[in-house]
């Protein structure tokens, strides 16, 4: 297996995962899934206000950034010595 | 460790939103412990099945999510060139005919975007764009320069010479702040064109800011040069 297809497969489960925790709707499904590949995950979370999905998937999917993001800091802040 | 100065509102509300757990649970617990310990150790929030299922998949989330940025690491979208920012654009707008979205991203020094935003969505022949919304948000990512960029629902890729007044108008607001308007793209169908390649971003003139709403209608000349973005976008 490539380096690339590990990630590949990486990246499916993550997609697979974060629709399962947003409850998206078929349609949504697709079009996170579509950004997902051509965006990769990080820029994924840098676009979600130009996503094509219902305004409350999309307030679910800014949660989820905000909840990432904190758990970041969160770690800095142990890392740092706290 | 006490956490309750670190966390805000929206970071419980988010919470919330994504497990079901109630608000006044997570906050009374964060009042003297970590809150991500509820991630960890559900236990203390005493969740129903359903929360405990939801925190499981979240967990889980998150453990892949952290091992796929690290991998990704390196790819944050860079603008190079006209075609890497026009292929990005038509990869959100492209195919968009039932209404004019107008997308603004925040660049970091060395192109990258920090974030990028829907200043506007109208309706198939026009959309209000405020230039103080934009700056609020210019602001707040703390950009050095931005990328505008719009669909024309009805195919053509020529700026009509609203969009370049557009253009102008947000370029006098910023330039005293020392943030520059790298490019407008517009979007149409699933192809692109880039204002600063066909050489009518406005960059040099320097009228007096004007921060009243600009409505931008679809007044869509014959399409110029365009680029076809059908193979897969390589960033």
């Amino acid at each position: 297996m490539t380096r690339q297809m590990i990630q590949n497969v990486k990246q499916e489960n993550v997609i697979e995962l974060m629709c399962e925790v947003l409850e998206l709707s078929e349609s949504s499904e697709k079009k996170v899934t579509k950004a997902v590949e051509k965006l990769g995950i990080q820029a994924f979370f840098t676009s979600i206000d130009a996503l094509d999905v219902e305004e409350v998937e999309k307030d679910r999917i800014k949660a989820l950034k905000e909840v990432i993001e904190a758990k970041v800091k969160s770690l800095e802040a142990l890392e740092g010595g706290q | 460790m006490a956490t309750k100065a670190k966390y805000s509102d929206s970071f419980f509300q988010s919470l919330n939103k994504l497990t079901g757990i109630p608000m006044s649970k997570l906050k009374s617990y964060a009042k003297e412990n970590n809150p991500f310990n509820i991630l960890e150790h559900p236990g203390v929030v005493d969740p129903n099945d359903r929360q405990l299922e939801k925190i499981n998949k979240l967990n889980e989330f998150i453990a892949s999510y952290n091992v796929l940025k690290l991998d990704q690491e390196n790819e944050k979208i860079t603008f190079k060139s006209p075609n890497d920012s026009g292929k990005y654009f038509a990869s959100l707008l492209g195919g968009v005919k039932d209404k004019e979205r107008f997308l603004v991203a925040f660049l970091d020094n060395s192109n990258s975007i920090i974030e990028l935003r829907t200043v506007s969505q109208g309706t198939t022949n026009m959309a209000v764009v405020y230039p103080r919304d934009i700056l609020k948000m210019a602001l707040a990512n703390d950009c050095s320069s931005i990328m505008l960029s719009h669909n024309h629902p009805g195919g053509s890729l020529k700026a009509s010479s609203e969009d370049i007044a557009l253009t102008q108008r947000i370029v006098d607001i910023f330039r005293p702040l020392d943030i520059k308007v790298l490019d407008h793209i517009i979007v149409g169908g699933y192809s692109f064109s880039s204002m600063a390649e066909n050489g009518v971003l406005p960059n040099d003139r320097m009228d007096v800011a004007n921060y009243e709403p600009i409505k931008l209608s679809a007044a869509e000349e014959e399409q110029v040069e365009y680029t076809s973005v059908d193979e897969e976008m390589e960033l």
